[in-house]
């Protein structure tokens, strides 16, 4: 009887552990920047619908992107790497724009936007396979709040300003990463404007890092990109005339990380003696490693 | 009741297999278009990733096969996920292996099929063209692949590797390979100069894709000067960049296009123009002052 459950046992547990690929993915697909929903429909010209896929490429074929960025923003979305389309979104933070004219393939789509004082928001991606003839829906994406520091180093017990831009009249939670993380709650205003003044005092003396998470309905719904200030014995106010240090990968500092970019670390792999600008990991090499760095970052 | 042991060790065992197979290793699949291959059929290995959830941006791989009984006739990159290629994939020295490495900008988790989005699919790499050579029993497999997570920060993940055995026939049939998806090429390109790019000279940097058979060979013209091979980032002969410079993809089908780069406009007012102006003002001053005091001779 034991061996019989044991085999019965041994066949349920093969199957599970053989169908958690699929779980895992799925909740990927549900745990992302929000609950973003992909659909899909035959356009009545034509085009074959499902996996396959025809080469027609006279059907008209159209790839809808729509969500929440902040308000009056500008929305970008790249097509494996490279500017497809660019958009504004309106008062109220909503933004559709629309890519046409795709043959059956595999597109790298990816989606960013870029707040009022050009703080670009962490990258979304969607690997999309599009079927000649259809018209495909990638909606509900909301983009990550932004946010940024008004000094590099603060002085322990002066207030350190944290800023940023999210949807308008939203909760939004501020999080420092010390020794133990401090919570602070604030809200945006009706341009989706959001400022808080840290008071440093219980800041040990240090590195830490700051972002923000948007939340709506008490739901975390997006989190910002991380940070960095420290804590010290004098403040010291950012320099933003330094853009080339805001955004990793920019080597030619035109606050893009693009085709430019990349030829320049391109031409320095496996090359010896890097600039310290091109090695992003300081391991004085350019490797896959680096170019890996520049590819999280890109912009197009 | 030693069964029963050996059972459970076995459950063990398989249970850590499965779980370190399907949780925590991108896994690499070959697909070829065929098993059984004639001497002289092309036929395509598909080199395919499976991040199982994970959000890989960088690959960098070696592909093994048998020498002996085929030989690799071109890549087709044309339904890769990579978009920007740190090396194309190319036959290494010893001639039996295909190197290659690129980046997914803003990353990759896996193919969405809009209408089945029970799971996501592996996306290609590439897809590799061979020819049968002789009869026999031979391997293509994967040696030394790395990737690299979105993360930022370039973390390098494991791989699990996958090897194919597949024959060769005795019987002989010719049998070329061809693209099912006829497009035209698009080529895009710049001419920067950087400090950190070829010592701050005039580069021209460019990128070609072509969604159906994928680029055969890139072409350049400078002036005057033949045509050749041309890799991107291309230091240009001609640093006064007063030559049109012409750039031309061409894909496997035989569709090209042609991109002309105009010289830059003529600067009139370079310090070495101005001293030559000055040298002919000067010439023509004394000239017409000798032709004047000749005519004055001639008339006393």
């Amino acid at each position: 009887m034991a061996k019989m459950v044991l085999n019965n046992l041994i066949l349920v547990f093969i199957f599970m552990l053989l169908q958690a690929p699929s779980f895992v993915v799925a909740y990927q697909i549900m745990s992302g920047p929000s609950i973003i929903t992909i659909s899909a429909q035959v356009n009545p010209s034509g085009g074959d619908g499902g996996g396959g896929g025809g080469g027609g490429t006279n059907l008209p074929t159209t790839v809808n992107f729509s969500g929440m960025a902040y308000p009056n923003s500008k929305v970008v979305i790249l097509n494996n790497g490279t500017i497809a389309a660019t958009t504004v979104a309106d008062p109220s933070a909503r933004f559709s724009v629309s890519i046409n004219n795709l043959a059956t393939n595999t597109y790298n789509f990816s989606v960013y936007g870029e707040d009022i004082n050009g703080i670009k928001s962490i990258t979304f991606s969607f690997p999309v396979y599009v079927t000649s003839g259809t018209t495909i829906n990638i909606g509900g994406i909301f983009l990550s709040p932004t946010v940024d520091v008004d000094k590099s180093e603060v002085k322990q017990g002066d207030p350190l300003l944290i800023f940023g831009q999210s949807i308008p009249n939203t909760s939004l939670d501020i999080i420092f990463h010390s020794d133990l993380a401090i919570l602070k709650n604030t809200k945006t205003d009706d341009d989706g404007l959001y400022k808080y003044n840290m008071n440093t005092a219980p800041l040990v003396y240090g590195s830490h890092i700051v972002k923000s998470q948007t939340k709506v309905d008490e739901e975390v719904m997006a989190v910002s990109r991380e940070v960095p200030f420290i804590v010290g014995l004098v403040s010291k106010l950012k320099d933003d005339t330094n853009i080339c240090g805001t955004l990793r990968g920019d080597l030619n500092c035109d606050s893009k990380v693009n085709l430019v970019d990349f030829s320049i670390m391109a031409y320095w792999y496996k090359r010896i003696n890097p600039p310290a600008k091109i090695d992003l990991n300081r391991d004085k090499k350019v490797t896959l490693v680096d170019f890996s760095i520049m590819a999280y970052n890109w912009t197009g | 009741m030693k069964n029963f042991n050996k059972k459970i060790i076995f459950f063990i065992f398989l249970l850590t297999i499965l779980i370190s197979r399907n949780t925590f290793a991108s896994t690499i699949l070959l697909k070829p278009s065929t098993t059984q291959i004639s001497i002289g059929e092309q036929f395509y290995v598909d080199v395919m990733i499976n991040p199982y959830g994970k959000t890989i941006n960088g690959i960098e791989g070696t592909i093994a096969y048998d020498s002996a009984k085929i030989k690799f006739d071109h890549p087709e990159e044309s339904g890769s996920q990579i978009s920007l290629w740190i090396e194309r994939p190319r036959v290494n020295d010893t001639g039996d292996q295909i190197e290659f490495g690129g980046i997914i900008p803003n990353g990759f988790s896996g193919v969405i099929d809009p209408f089945n989005q029970k799971e996501k699919l592996p996306g290609q790499v590439i897809r590799l063209i061979f020819e049968g050579k002789e009869s026999g029993i031979f391997n293509i497999g994967t040696a030394n692949f790395y990737i690299t997570l979105n993360d930022g920060l370039g973390t390098m993940d494991k791989i699990d590797s996958e090897n194919l055995i597949l024959k060769v026939n005795t019987n002989i049939d010719k049998i070329i390979y061809k693209s099912k998806n006829i497009t035209s090429p698009t080529l895009t390109a710049e001419v920067v100069k950087n400090e950190n790019l070829n010592n701050n000279k005039y580069t021209l940097i460019f990128e070609a894709h072509d969604e159906g058979s994928g680029i055969k060979e890139i072409i350049i013209k400078e002036g005057n000067r033949n045509w050749k091979k041309a890799e991107s980032p291309y230091l240009l002969i001609d640093q006064s960049r007063n030559s049109i410079i012409m750039l031309q993809a061409t894909n496997f089908v035989g569709q090209s296009i042609v991109l002309n780069i105009e010289r830059l406009p003529y600067d009139f007012y370079k310090p070495l123009n101005i001293f030559l102006l000055i040298i002919l003002m000067l010439v023509l001053y004394f000239l017409i002052k000798k032709i004047y005091e000749k005519n004055k001779n001639e008339t006393i």
